[in-house]
């Protein structure tokens, strides 16, 4: 499998970057080169120019280097280093996706719509329409506008990071108010007759 | 209410929606507690590893959650490419 390049183990990283002079210098000088590398790989579609990588490595440095108290040792240290400067850079690249959209346009797009097809394929059986409706109705008559807006907006694919900064709240906690949404979506789907398997059967997917 | 969905946008969203309500499980955890463990998780699968029980938890998360997903792809290919480089 993967070849280990790492020219430290975890305790010496650790001991480096915590130490001071040319060693401190040179595990950040290397460290830096790794994240690097990798986030300029990891972003090469959309950062030709590396300059999303130079600049999350930057920001992501400042965070390992705060955090080493934080690492487990539960993987390899370059591994955890990584991991830190991915969150960096993926949030970035979020947060510019979606910054000119609002929470309301967000929910907007999560909304089920009616197809503006005009033809109605095997999909748009009678059944189909029912649980559409149950689904509708379990939404907009079984949870609270806090759901509301945060299943919406996931429906809509939007990031939960970036939902969670318009509503004010944090990833753990959007993620505790989803699952509430869901909890109720689903007892409110069984109390009108859907099962797992006959909503499978309804939307084709086995 | 949204009118203009084409058929496969309705059909997408109707089986998401109904998949992330049929899904749920008791014991599943969020994003944050998620990434406590990515490091871990990434190490594993890199190495081919069985995931072991205590990680289950965030191969279930990863299956429901876009985000997450999209984060431990790219870390993945992040540390791939730092592994050659070198």
């Amino acid at each position: 499998m993967s070849q280990n390049r790492d020219p430290r183990t975890n305790a010496e990283w650790l001991s480096d970057l915590r130490g001071t002079g040319h060693v401190r210098d040179e595990a950040l000088s290397e460290l830096r080169s790794f994240l690097v590398t990798g986030l300029a790989r990891a972003f090469q579609q959309s950062d030709p120019e590396g300059n999303l990588a130079e600049d999350s490595v930057q920001d992501a440095l400042v965070l390992i280097l705060d955090r080493l108290g934080s690492f487990r040792g539960d993987s390899k240290f370059t591994t955890w280093a990584m991991s830190v400067a991915m969150r960096v850079a993926l949030s970035e690249v979020r947060r510019a996706r979606w910054r000119d959209v609002s929470l309301d346009q967000m929910v907007e797009a999560g909304r089920l719509g009616v197809s503006a097809s005009p033809e109605t394929p095997a999909s748009s059986s009678l059944e189909r329409l029912q649980l559409l409706e149950a689904v509708r109705g379990a939404i907009d008559h079984g949870l609270t506008d806090r759901q509301r807006e945060a299943i919406l907006a996931e429906l809509a694919g939007v990031p939960p990071g970036e939902i969670a900064a318009r509503m004010g709240t944090n990833r753990n906690a959007l993620y505790k108010l989803v699952y509430d949404a869901r909890v109720r979506l689903k007892e409110a789907l069984q109390r009108a007759g859907w099962t797992a398997e006959h909503v499978l059967d309804v939307l084709g997917g086995r | 209410m949204r009118e203009t969905d084409s058929m496969a946008q309705a059909d997408a969203k109707l089986r998401s929606i109904v998949e992330m309500a049929m899904s749920v499980l008791s014991h599943e955890i969020g994003c944050d507690d998620c990434f406590e463990f990515f490091a871990a998780y990434a190490d594993h699968i890199r190495n081919g590893n069985e995931i072991p029980e205590p990680l289950r938890t965030v191969a279930e998360h990863l299956e429901r959650c876009p985000a997450c997903t999209e984060e431990m792809r790219l870390l993945v290919v992040a540390l791939e490419a730092a592994k050659i480089a070198g």
